[in-house]
């Protein structure tokens, strides 16, 4: 009988979660016959099983509905707000008695009264119109169809996922063995059977702990409904590949966060309808939820069509509460303004209402996303409405990492901090800062430490032969961690550990290597802590910068050096044209010949980018820039950062970035300068596409850089083809002699350099 | 103190624990060290997928010992988390034979911070320790 009562609750649990999605459906349309049907067959199923566990309570309630609802299916009542409302408010005490049932409990005690007279009450306003044909029309009823499912026990399968984990392990062991011993060909198929049966198992397995986020999403439709119906507004939900699978687990820690961006979209975002309707907009707000995966995360978008979010208002308050100065605030990009929404205390709401302003913030929203290895983004146009982008790891335990080794210890760090690696020789060494040794890398003066200092390990190789594992940390600060070596690369199952390893602030986890050896999984921001990186605000990643740009499939992003130029306007140059940033005096700048220049390292190059009024004392930084065969140098006010640009925003001679524009440096005109120039007869000649921006942008200055002439489209005999292939993004560089060519990957720089330099070298020989 | 004991050796003391929280008994071979942990935190070991943090039970205790002297660890779950206790010997598995007695003697400060009490058993009168608090391991005014 126990059984046959959990089989009963587990079904209307089942049916009550696929109903929520109907209720709101027939509300919003009462002459809708399917959905109608389902919530029939569902309090009707009901009233079935409560006569059979003897369940006299929720069976007059289930009866009850049963017939009203029967009486709107065969036309003699019409479906109105109040019996939708009363419906609901049934399903609802069902939905409690359930779980009553589940927990146990004794149900029989208390009324129901109140909820059966609600049914029953027919307003005057319907003379109940005849049938109307929706009614003769509707289709017939349609049997949910329902794949074989079977319920289990969650833990029962982690048992066997970790059995399947043993398994693994155990075949790798056997692997060892056999390449040791000299095992004959019959073991080896065997052998290799059992690691295909191994590899489908596990993926099996993996799957078996995946959810669709549907159902997450569906469950938050209810919750729009009374909550907009609470605060007088209209709102509609509309939910896109709810197919995607995620960990369950996964699922559950994202439900609160998710729940609260909701709320906040209802209460906030989404506007009451006459305000709606002043503004042009539909009556009914719109409340979007969509799932994709890209690779290892599942990137969920709630986005909302109400009035966007204040940005200025937050960076109003946040500069009042000297949370970041007014200068901070002019150079941040719209997402990080609207990220302000998520620190403490800065909630822009003019009035707290009691459903979203329970003292939970979205700082706690952010907090906890990121907790579970996600990132929360923002969006908002200003009176449009606003999207919340939440990128969070598929599983919780597999974890994309890279392993390094210290002394006779390998170390796992998540790959998601990993900016670059960089080989011993790629750095200069710089003066220590504050008795921390610091390294210059590409340019950037970074903190380096070295892992086996912090860990008190003793490294194999001494400091200045270290690899290089350069961390970007969560508010985009970088520093250079010190190892022997890289051991491989690859996801990593990382399991908790015991108490004492996490108290050290240095781990995170514990993840099994492919020999079965146990790897600890460093936490990165203890590392920086601890090594001293981190004096002020560990944890507090106020000010995200986002430096990555979005990279939908559409985008054509480059890497570029934005800078502000003297004139105010904020300037990008590809990173491929810059050949360093150095200091001036304004002292030395040379006024002599007809254009200002500046001496570096010797050799002169012209300065542009001078505004009238600049400081005549100082120094100014500059960048030095290869221009068309010509190498100038461009002033800047010093705020110069790495970005990437979506070339496919580009109009003219401008880009955007971060949603502001920046003016893209034309470098044929740099040329015009004509300072540096190589005689044009001597430098190779190089055809390339005209046709396409990056070409245009990025190859264009790199090839120039190399010493080659460019040449505009034509038939001309060149030393150099250079085509384009965007799709398989790859160039195709082909050489005076025509043979065959080579493919170098589009977004590998140094791969593109050297092809062109031997290019040159060959035809020099 | 009803059930079975388990009675091992540790720096050449006999202990006994409750042989109900004891999993399994392993051999010791390859543990992983876990820089910067408590000097009591001998590193981590696998069983099988498992990763065990392995204590070592005489330092945790307080005593000294020599070098790599466990070779055994008992294997037992605490919070949660799979733990391997480091022992140098297991000796058997035996039933208390009366009631757990308060100890009366003046013991070290490891052993009074874990010994639960004594019992007599076929092997004799045996202390008996507190498994959790051997893993929660000295305090940390302690090991300060």
């Amino acid at each position: 009988m126990d059984d046959l009562i959990a089989e009963f609750v587990s079904e209307a649990r089942e049916m009550l979660q696929a109903l929520e999605c109907e209720l709101v459906a027939w509300e919003r349309d009462p002459a809708d016959r399917a959905r109608l049907d389902a919530i029939f067959r569902f309090v009707h199923t009901v009233k079935g099983n409560c006569g059979f566990f003897d369940l006299p309570r929720l069976q007059a309630l289930a009866h009850a509905a049963e017939d009203a609802l029967g009486e709107v299916r065969s036309g003699a009542r019409q479906a109105n707000a109040a019996l939708v409302d009363a419906i609901l408010a049934v399903i609802d005490r069902i939905g409690e008695m359930v779980d009553q049932i589940a927990a146990g409990e004794d149900i029989a005690a208390g009324s129901d009264a109140a909820l059966v007279a609600a049914l029953a009450e027919t307003p005057a306003t319907e003379p109940a119109e005849p049938a109307t044909p929706v009614a003769e029309t509707a289709k017939p009823s349609r049997a949910a169809e329902v794949a074989r499912t079977v319920r289990l026990p969650t833990e029962l399968v982690d048992r066997v996922m970790s059995g399947v984990s043993d398994m693994i392990l155990a075949r790798n062991e056997l692997e060892r063995q056999l390449q040791d011993a000299d095992a004959n060909i019959g073991v080896e198929s065997a052998f290799g059977r059992l690691t295909a049966i191994l590899s489908d198992l596990q993926q099996a397995m993996t799957r078996a702990r995946m959810q669709p986020i549907g159902t997450l999403f569906t469950g938050y439709q209810r919750l729009v409904r009374d909550l907009g119906a609470e605060l007088g507004k209209r709102v509609e939900i509309e939910i896109e590949s709810g197919q995607v699978e995620l960990d369950r687990e996964m699922i559950e820690l994202i439900r609160d966060p998710l729940l609260h961006i909701v709320r906040n979209a209802v209460d906030h975002g989404i506007e009451p309808p006459a305000e709606r309707a002043r503004a042009g907009k539909p009556e009914v707000g719109l409340l979007k939820f969509s799932a994709r995966q890209t690779g290892n995360e599942i990137r969920i978008a709630i986005s909302d069509d109400g009035r966007g979010i204040d940005s200025a208002s937050f960076v109003e308050k946040a500069i009042k509460r000297g949370l970041i100065t007014s200068e901070q605030a002019e150079r941040m990009s719209d997402r990080q303004r609207n990220a302000l929404i998520c620190e403490p205390g800065l909630s822009s709401a003019r009035h707290v209402t009691h459903l979203s302003g329970r003292g939970v913030g979205m700082d706690v929203v952010r907090a906890s996303i990121e907790r579970l290895g996600g990132k929360l983004k923002i969006d908002s146009t200003p009176g449009s409405g606003c999207r919340f982008l939440l990128d969070v790891p598929l599983t919780l335990s597999i974890v994309p990492s890279i392993t390094v080794r210290v002394g006779e210890q390998i170390f796992a760090i998540p790959r998601s901090y990993v900016d670059e690696i960089v080989r011993n020789g790629a750095e200069t060494e710089a003066e220590p800062i504050g008795g921390i040794r610091h390294v210059v890398v590409r340019d950037e003066l970074r903190p380096c430490i070295a892992l086996g200092d912090v860990l008190e390990l003793p490294g194999a190789v001494s400091a200045n032969e270290q690899t290089l594992v350069m961390i970007r940390m969560i508010d985009g600060s970088v520093f250079a961690l010190g190892v022997d070596g890289i051991v491989d690369h690859g996801d990593l199952v990382v399991r908790p550990v015991s108490p004492h390893v996490v108290r050290t602030n240095l781990y995170v986890g514990v993840a099994q290597l492919n020999d079965g050896a146990p790897a600890l999984m460093m936490d990165v921001a203890g590392l920086a802590a601890e090594a001293g990186l981190l004096v002020e605000g560990h944890g507090r990643s106020a000010l995200v910068i986002e430096d990555k740009a979005e990279t939908d499939g559409s985008a054509q992003l480059a890497p570029v050096i934005v800078f502000n130029g003297l004139d105010g306007i904020r300037k990008a140059v590809p990173i491929t044209a810059v050949e360093r940033l150095f200091e001036v005096d304004v002292a030395e700048i040379g006024h002599g010949g007809d254009a200002p220049h500046v001496v570096y390292e010797g050799r002169i190059f012209p300065l542009a980018g001078l505004a009238e009024g600049f400081p005549g004392a100082g120094t100014l930084d500059v960048l030095l820039v290869q221009g068309d065969g010509a190498q100038v140098a461009l002033a800047t006010d010093g705020r110069v950062d790495a970005a990437e640009i979506d070339l496919a925003t580009a109009a003219g001679n401008l880009a955007l970035l971060d949603g502001a524009t920046v003016e893209l440096i034309d470098l044929a005109q740099l040329g015009g300068w004509g300072a540096n120039k190589e005689p044009a007869s001597a430098a190779p000649s190089c055809r390339l596409p005209g046709d396409d921006p990056w070409c245009r942008e990025f190859l264009r200055p790199l090839v120039s850089s190399a010493g080659y002439r460019i040449v505009e489209d034509g038939e001309a005999p060149v030393d150099l083809e250079i085509t384009f292939d965007r799709g398989a993004k790859e160039v195709l560089l082909v050489g005076a002699d025509r043979n065959g060519g080579q493919k170098v990957p589009q977004d590998d720089y140094q791969a593109l350099t050297a092809a062109l330099q031997n290019v040159r070298a060959g035809r020099r020989a | 103190m009803n059930g079975e004991l388990l009675v091992a050796r540790v720096a050449g003391e006999r202990f006994a624990v409750p042989a109900v929280r004891i999993q399994s008994v392993i051999a010791l071979d390859r543990v992983v060290p876990v820089p910067r942990a408590p000097g009591f935190i001998a590193g981590l070991t696998t069983l099988r997928s498992r990763t065990l943090t392995v204590i070592d039970v005489a330092r945790s205790l307080g005593l000294a010992q020599p070098e790599a002297a466990a070779r055994f660890a008992l294997v037992t779950e605490c919070d949660g988390c799979g733990y391997a206790l480091a022992v140098d010997s297991v000796e058997n598995v035996v039933s208390a034979e009366g009631p757990v007695e308060q100890l009366k003697l003046k013991l070290a400060d490891g052993w009074l911070r874990t010994a639960e009490g004594v019992v007599p058993t076929s092997l004799g009168t045996v202390l008996i320790l507190d498994l959790d608090r051997l893993i929660a391991g000295p305090d940390m005014r302690d090991a300060a």
